[in-house]
């Protein structure tokens, strides 16, 4: 019976690491899906059946040559790069294969490479002869795979000869082929991390390094193991950053969740706030927790699982328990990076897993073993179990990669991988989005976007910043962890205008509102939310932002209660969005803009109003009738009324108002052009000369 | 050898002192009585606070004297198992009663503990009482 599913048969234990498998063993004992063709068979007979023998009685068979043995084939292997990157995981001999296979794909566009996809084959067909290995199976895809089918060749070489590389064909469900890749070998290890290990100073003992597996009882081959071993044997390779050094101390204070994030940010020389493959551990004194706690994986906000810390308080020593003490802390905090939970509470995973508590696993509490501690230490063999073995080796990228899972947890989005930095960016541009750090519920949300060239040898860009050329995508975080993408109400068909920049103009910005689109409202509960936008760049490059966070704060007074219930509806959100409408179908919307106008004119959200007010008031509205047969109604534009609603929010401006600057650079110019049409020509003159002094530059209207 | 057997014996009485000394004190077992002398290794007690607690002060004492008083303090599920806070308590002797009282609660609890069998004492808070349990060292981890 297996330990994760009692209606399966226990299989042969691949779990011994001192034993490297061939692909023969492994073919042998597998499942019926894998087997050792009939073409091995026969020339294994033949290779055994040796000369001829001759007319002596007693025929001395000649010596046969010693078999050079052939390169074991798992490991990592990469594709080349257009327009997708393949890595490729082949995991079906050397130490413990679990008989998978899996792959991340990379698109490379412009000079920006992103993560597309990943995929994984559960139970591969493998068939083996003496000079080719050829595995076959239906992978599950993080997307929905037109070509799911997968067929890997691999040329078995003899020791003496470079790996070979893989061909990996993809087939449709009814074998019509898809694309092929050829993937050069890479590496043993099916992932490579990044360590940085910072201690802090006032930890008067050794940092951890090895520990002699030998030193107390326990089951397996005796062996130094150091943490970067430990993970070894588990086909991951940890590189030890030259970054590792030391944090100052506060002599005698101990360390809360919070102080551990913050000086993660600062100190971890790897940090960014994006997935990597870079995780950060802290040799620390004391938690707030007291010496009770010996270890915590406390990154559990914004990008989660970047690092974790170790307490010395109560870990610290030299004697044998101590040291393995140490080095199982320091390999179980990693653990909880790579996503992975406890053994006991594998449940609580998304999706659930199934508990293991029995488990002798890094990821397990020897105190909570079923049959005590004593029992847990002397039948630990010093590794994750046969689970934790597929995660590391095969998870889904963004299910184990650091600062990954948890920005998925919900994600709504068709493709949540646009809005991930490229792993490599060599287009020259930068993207920044920003907007007010809180809005009122109900308030309306805008946010700038920056584009900047880093690169002089950028010099053309298109200008299309607003979502509704659709050549820039902004993604949503809500507080309760959905991820939608938001949808312009309109999609405009933009001509290839292209903007040329120079050293001293090599940016353009534009601020948009996205409170309300094609999906509705967007902010509609209180709470933190996270944006992200990407622009996609003339060479195809998607410059992607940074994360911008941005608090929606409930009313606290009454007044403010009452103005978010005149300024949230979707009826509202569409005036805002067209910047006022004469619209019968808004009617209840304009009604309540109104209101905000009579009862809290005073209030600096009144500036939202009459600037949607003001603005459609300053311009012609038609409207097709059908009453009694179709006709256009032209409502003129009250050049008076524009006046009274727009000068006061030009007045106050951005410091006395909510709005942000570029709504009152708008203000400001449909005021001057109303004043111009009043025949105001130097009240418009005046106005544009406030807005040129407060830009520095001129104004064309 | 036989210098060696001169030096035994000259050495006996100061010998028997000392088994008998040894006997006394409960062959070498727990003792109520102070350590003393320069150089006496300390003992000490592990106080976790467990399950129960919620912005909480806690106050140790050792024997009726107070030795510290921490809070607020709030139980942590996301560990295991739960701590809100554990302190290491320094002690002149092995065997002492333990007492915490929890201001914010009203409530006290107490426990003579042996620290060489028992090095840990958990404290939790549960039907308005406050329980304190001896056992071996139980630490946490996240």
């Amino acid at each position: 019976m297996s330990e994760h599913d009692p209606t399966t048969a226990r299989g042969v234990q691949l779990s011994n690491i001192e034993h490297e498998w061939t692909l023969e063993e492994v073919a042998q004992i597998a499942a019926p899906s894998m087997e050792l063709s009939d073409e091995s068979t026969a020339l294994d007979a033949q290779a055994a059946a040796g000369p001829i023998p001759g007319p002596l009685p007693m025929p001395v068979p000649l010596p046969q040559p010693l078999p050079l043995p052939r390169r074991s084939v798992s490991g990592r292997y990469r594709s080349g790069s257009t327009p997708f990157e393949l890595e490729l995981r082949v995991d079906v001999d050397r130490t413990r294969p679990t008989r998978r296979v899996s792959g991340d794909f990379y698109q490379i566009a412009g000079g920006t490479k992103m993560y597309f996809g990943s995929f994984v084959v559960h139970a591969p067909t493998l068939s083996v002869t003496p000079t080719l290995v050829t595995i076959t199976g239906l992978g599950q895809y993080t997307w929905n795979a037109s070509a799911p089918r997968i067929r890997i060749a691999i040329p078995r070489v003899l020791i003496l000869q470079p790996p070979a590389a893989a061909t990996v064909q993809f087939f449709t469900l009814s074998w019509s082929p898809g694309a092929t890749y050829v993937c050069n070998f890479e590496s043993p290890y099916f992932r490579t991390v990044i360590l940085e290990t910072d201690r802090v100073a006032d930890v008067p003992t050794p940092v951890f390094s090895s520990y002699n597996t030998a030193s107390l009882p326990s089951p397996g081959p005796a062996r130094s193991l150091t943490v970067v071993d430990a993970f070894a044997e588990a086909g991951i390779q940890v590189q030890v950053s030259a970054g590792s050094g030391g944090v100052p101390a506060d002599e005698g204070a101990s360390w809360s969740d919070a102080e551990l994030h913050a000086s993660m940010v600062r100190h971890f020389s790897l940090w960014r706030e994006e997935p990597q493959f870079r995780v950060w551990e802290l040799v620390a004194q004391l938690h707030d927790l007291g010496p009770g706690l010996l270890g915590i994986m406390f990154d559990q906000q914004g990008r989660h699982r970047q690092g974790c810390a170790v307490f010395h308080s109560g870990l610290g020593g030299a004697t044998a328990d101590r040291l393995r003490l140490q080095l199982f802390t320091y390999v179980h905090e990693l653990g909880h990076c790579f996503n992975m939970m406890h053994s006991w509470q594998k449940s609580l995973a998304i999706p659930a897993g199934v508990d293991r508590p029995r488990s002798m696993s890094w990821m397990n509490y020897p105190w909570g073993y079923p049959d005590g501690q004593a029992a847990f230490w002397s039948n630990f063999p010093f590794q994750f179990d046969d689970g934790e073995l597929v995660h590391l080796r095969h998870a889904y990228r963004n299910n184990i990669i650091m600062g990954g899972a948890n920005f998925r947890v919900g994600a709504g989005l068709q493709h949540p991988e646009k809005f991930e930095l490229p792993m490599e960016d060599k287009s020259g541009l930068r993207l920044e989005i920003s907007a007010s750090d809180s809005y009122l519920l109900g308030e309306p949300v805008t946010v700038t976007l920056r584009l900047t060239a880093t690169d002089p040898r950028v010099e053309t860009v298109h200008p299309y910043l607003n979502p509704e050329a659709g050549l820039v995508h902004i993604a949503i975080a809500k507080p309760g962890g959905e991820i939608v993408g938001y949808e312009p109400m309109i999609l405009h068909c933009v001509l290839g205008e292209r903007l040329a920049l120079t050293q001293e103009a090599n940016s353009l910005q534009e601020t948009v509102y996205i409170g309300y689109g094609a999906d509705g409202l967007y902010f509609r509960h209180a709470g933190i939310y996270e944006l992200r936008a990407v622009y996609d760049a003339l060479d195809g490059s998607q410059i992607v932002s940074n994360i911008l966070r941005l608090r929606v704060r409930n009313p606290v007074t009454t007044e403010d209660e009452q103005l978010t219930e005149l300024l949230f509806g979707d009826e509202q959100g569409t005036l805002f969005y067209l910047r006022g409408s004469d619209s019968e179908t808004l009617r209840s919307g304009n009604q309540a803009l109104d209101t905000v106008l009579e009862r809290y004119g005073d209030h600096p959200m009144a500036a939202y109003a009459r600037l949607v007010k003001g603005v459609n008031a300053s311009r012609d509205f038609k409207i097709v009738t059908n009453d009694p047969t179709p006709k256009i109604e032209m409502r003129k534009a009250d050049h008076a009324e524009s006046l009274k609603l727009l000068s006061p929010v030009v007045k106050a401006g951005a410091e006395q108002t909510k709005l942000d600057s570029q709504s009152i650079e708008y203000a400001t110019m449909r005021l001057a052009d109303v004043q111009r049409k009043q025949g105001d020509d130097r009240g418009a003159q005046a106005t544009e000369g406030a807005l040129k002094k407060r830009r520095g530059r001129a104004v064309s209207v | 050898m036989r210098v060696w057997q001169r030096k035994c014996v000259r050495r006996l009485p100061a010998i028997l002192a000392a088994v008998a000394a040894w006997v006394l004190t409960g062959c070498g077992t727990m003792s109520d009585e102070p350590r003393s002398g320069e150089g006496a290794p300390m003992s000490s007690v592990r106080v976790a606070f467990t399950d129960g607690f919620e912005g909480d002060t806690v106050v140790i004492r050792v024997d009726g004297r107070e030795v510290t008083q921490h809070g607020p303090i709030t139980t942590r599920s996301d560990v295991s198992p739960p701590l809100a806070w554990s302190a290491d308590i320094p002690l002149e002797r092995d065997v002492v009663a333990l007492e915490v009282a929890v201001p914010t609660k009203g409530a006290t609890g107490s426990i003579r503990v042996n620290v060489k069998e028992f090095p840990q004492v958990n404290v939790s808070f549960s039907g308005g009482r406050v329980e304190l349990r001896s056992s071996r060292l139980i630490p946490s981890i996240g």
